[in-house]
């Protein structure tokens, strides 16, 4: 800031005097009343100090005592140009804002307490201010709260209020003096009312700078007047702004830095009065001659900023040809010192405009950046088929998923901060957890729980959140329910086991039958009967292989194919009879089919695999003997047969579901009876390939009826 | 020549039963049962010098067969082989726990399920022997 000379000591006219201090602080008294604030007026010279505002309860308090007073009100506080807050007393903060009168800054300080409280400093201010500290306590637990950018706002209001004070201030001023003095001193005081107040409300700079030239011009009575600034990369001097009759001709124009009367102002630093620049050698006629303009007299004056020349201002010509006094030299710096502010002000806030919209794009486009990348997380989250639970520190919830509210019964917005201990109650999802927390490893494991009534199995993998400095930050765990999986993998061993069972069933005899053959002598009838022996179990060995490649053709999606041919199937049901009939001593097939029936088109030893699968079934199933009936009738398009047992049944569990692959019913007794759970399985697949199907109808413990049918004529 | 040792075997595969049978009825008296209940029926009938059972049987499968005669005091001395499909160790475990003396793995081959049967017997001599001679010191 530029040393601004007494104008006081010259004119006698003390701003001190102007500004109506009083007058003032009545106002910061009403305002800091209603809206409840600290207010205080200190100008930069330290001449104003105004009794600091303020009305709550705690101030009242702390100001009862001498020292608290002291404490409320310092005299000598540091501030400069950069000071945007301050601290007065305690924890209350002031807000710094500036203010310019008469070249004069203003500080004017806005308190709110901002800070949720501090028992620690209201102790040490209640120690400082002698006065009682539960009171105090008590007191500034009521101060209102307030965010910053409401009180910069406020301190802005406050700003206003102050210039409209000074700005009445002045016009009673200019009252007074219009009683007394000259009229020329009023119109100066006007003018720079007028530029103090156009420096405080306008930020366009060659606007500004026009008006303080016009005022200077009218209060000066010159016929021009011009603005010079700097420029310090060619050192040359460019008029920023001009006023006049050649004001368009003049703009063009650079001067050299030392050139003509404001290069030698700008080089010097020092104000000049050149009453007739014919006889002074500074004076470049260059500028006449290019401007058709003659010149006469100048004062020029040098702009500073903090002590350094930024350019210069310079008034031509008096008119009606008098010329200029040494006391207008005074007049015109203190303009040019408002005028050095004004471009200070507004290149602060050019700068800081440039600073706010680079920060504002950066954090825009931030923003965006985050969001974006916020948005496809959020929909990976989503779109898994996993469930994610994320904790902080604290095992409190953080994040979580579409398919972690479904597993857990957790709903997201009210889960969210709350402990993870509300929601999964299974000791192990916490121990994990803790284990992630504490170690910072990876921890993999399977966990059961149960979700709503039922076991469900959890492949669960937990990992550490760390921050850039690897401290631990959170644990994030991925859940996937494998229960099914786990019950595929359960049947697909239950299925091995059964398959290796069932083969080595038939594979028994065989190998017993031939060893037997090879090392005991027996006669021919021996020897058939034990062949005959290994020759059906081979074949039972050999249907069970076709079984099990059936199945994995039809798992492979080639499927079975048909090859077709007319069958009587009455004829085929009679056939089958009588490879069973004498099987088992224990059981009697009683067969009801019709004597003769219509040749229909089927897969002949499908057919036969089929109606085998259902025979031994009912003779497997009904250990302890009985009747086996099977009936065919026809009926419209279709053949119907069903195969009847009296055996043991199948439970209301198991009968929904003895079509399904590998299913193997869960009742104890049919579990001692082996079997690998495709029979049935391929027994529909085949009837379906012959659009077909089949039914069971059972009672537990008192047999079984499967029914299947198909149609005369089928359609592939 | 003396009397023929008496054998109980119980499958319900029939036959797996009638390849035991044959494989047996040369040098032993062989009796059959279809399930784990037949089984101890005929044991208490016939008063066996040894019991052949097959795991997996309706009714009343082997292990628990095998149980329930050597909770018996009159059978439980009966050495007993059990005949498991699966040959798994669980099986053999659960075979053991319950009381069985050895097992026999299907599909087997008659000389060496002959072979064990002997062997079992010249055990039970050995024993019958040892105790004996303990009551003659």
């Amino acid at each position: 800031m530029a040393e601004v000379k007494e104008i006081t000591n010259n004119k006698g006219i003390d701003y001190t005097n102007v500004f109506n201090i009083k007058v003032w602080e009545g106002v910061q008294y009403k305002f800091a009343k209603v809206l409840g604030i600290a207010i205080k007026v200190i100008s930069e010279d330290g001449k104003i100090n105004t009794q600091e505002s303020n009305f709550n309860e705690f101030y009242r308090i702390l100001t009862s005592t001498e020292k608290g007073k002291e404490i409320c009100n310092p005299k000598n506080l540091e501030i400069n140009d950069e000071t945007r807050f301050i601290r007065l007393y305690g924890d209350c903060d002031y807000y710094c804002a500036k203010t310019y009168f008469y070249g004069r800054k203003f500080n004017i300080l806005v308190g709110i307490r901002e800070k949720k409280y501090d028992e620690k400093i209201v102790k040490e201010l209640s120690e400082k201010a002698e006065v009682d500290y539960d009171k105090l306590l008590a007191a500034y637990k009521t101060l209102t709260v307030f965010p910053e950018e409401k009180l910069i706002n406020l301190a802005d209001l406050i700003v206003d209020l102050f210039n409209m004070v000074i700005e009445l201030s002045v016009q009673e001023y200019i009252t007074q003096l219009a009683n007394k003095q000259k009229e020329e001193e009023i119109a100066k005081m006007s003018a720079l009312m007028e530029a103090s107040i156009v420096i405080n409300s306008t930020r366009n700079l060659k606007q500004l700078l026009k008006i303080i030239m016009q005022s200077a011009e009218k209060v000066m009575q010159a016929e021009a007047s011009s603005v010079f600034l700097i420029d310090s990369e060619k050192n040359e001097l460019y008029f920023e702004v001009a006023t006049g009759p050649k004001e368009e001709e003049v703009k063009k124009i650079r001067l050299k830095m030392g050139e003509g009367v404001a290069g030698w102002v700008a080089y010097t630093g020092e104000s000049l009065l050149v009453p007739d620049v014919s006889k002074d050698p500074r004076f470049a006629k260059r500028v006449d001659e290019q401007t058709h303009f003659i010149t006469r007299s100048i004062i020029c004056v040098p702009l500073k900023v903090r002590n350094q020349t930024i350019g210069v201002v310079q008034v031509l010509n008096k008119i009606g040809g008098g010329t200029f006094t040494k006391t207008e030299i005074k007049f015109l710096e203190a303009l040019a010192s408002q005028a050095a502010i004004a471009i200070e002000n507004t290149n602060l806030y050019e700068h800081l405009e440039e600073r706010a919209e680079q920060l504002n794009s950066e954090l825009k486009e931030a923003m965006v950046n985050l969001s974006i990348e916020k948005g496809r997380i959020e929909s990976i989250l989503q779109s898994m088929e996993d469930a994610v639970l994320a904790v902080d520190k604290e095992k409190k919830i953080v994040i979580t998923n579409r398919v972690a509210e479904r597993l857990f019964n957790v709903k997201t917005e009210e889960a969210i901060g709350q402990s993870i201990e509300n929601y999964l109650k299974t000791k192990e999802f916490i121990d994990n957890f803790n284990i992630v927390l504490e170690t910072k490893n990876i921890t993999k494991s399977e966990i059961k729980v149960n979700i709503s009534g039922k076991e469900h199995v959890l492949a669960a993998v937990f990992a550490p959140i760390t921050d850039e400095k690897r401290q631990i930050q959170g644990s994030v765990a991925v859940f996937r329910d494998i229960t099914d999986i786990k019950e595929l993998d359960k049947m697909k061993s239950e299925f091995l086991n059964m398959v290796s069972h069932e083969l080595r069933t038939p594979l028994t005899p065989i190998q017993a039958y031939s060893e037997l053959m090879m090392i005991k002598k027996m006669d021919e009838q021996k020897v058939k009967s034990y062949a005959a022996i290994i020759n059906k179990e081979t074949q039972r060995l050999g249907a069970l292989i076709g079984d099990l490649l059936d199945l994995s053709r039809i798992e492979s999606g080639k499927g079975l194919s048909l090859s077709l041919e007319e069958v009587d199937f009455g004829e085929l049901i009679r056939t089958v009879y009588e490879t069973f009939k004498s099987a088992s001593e224990k059981h009697k097939i009683i067969l009801t089919i019709p004597e003769k029936s219509e040749k229909i088109l089927l897969d002949r030893n499908k057919m036969i695999q089929v109606l085998t699968n259902l025979l031994s079934n009912a003779v497997k199933y009904s250990p302890d003997g009985g009747n086996i009936y099977i009936s065919m009738e026809e009926k419209e398009d279709r053949i119907y047969v069903s195969v009847k047992d009296e055996g043991m049944g199948i439970s209301k569990e198991d009968l929904p579901h003895i079509f399904e692959k590998f299913y193997r019913a869960k009742t104890e007794q049919v579990k001692k009876i082996g079997g690998t759970g495709i029979g049935l399985p391929i027994v529909k697949y085949i009837l379906e390939l012959h659009n077909g199907g089949i039914d069971v109808q059972s009672e537990y413990g008192k047999g079984s009826t499967f029914t299947f049918y198909i149609p005369k004529k089928i359609n592939l | 020549m003396a009397d023929k040792k008496k054998i109980v075997v119980a499958d319900d595969e029939p036959f797996i039963l009638s390849a035991l049978q044959d494989t047996l009825s040369d040098d032993y008296e062989v009796y059959t049962a279809s399930n784990g209940k037949e089984a101890i029926k005929m044991v208490e009938k016939v008063s066996p010098d040894l019991i052949i059972l097959d795991v997996m049987m309706p009714e009343m499968d082997g292990l628990e067969a095998c149980k329930q005669i050597k909770k018996n005091k009159e059978t439980a001395a009966i050495p007993i082989i059990i005949l498991t499909a699966k040959g798994q160790i669980t099986d053999i475990e659960k075979g053991f726990k319950s009381g069985a003396d050895a097992y026999v793995v299907k599909p087997f081959s008659p000389a060496r399920l002959l072979e064990k049967v002997e062997e079992i017997f010249e055990k039970v001599k050995m024993r019958k022997k040892i105790i004996e001679e303990k009551k003659n010191m």
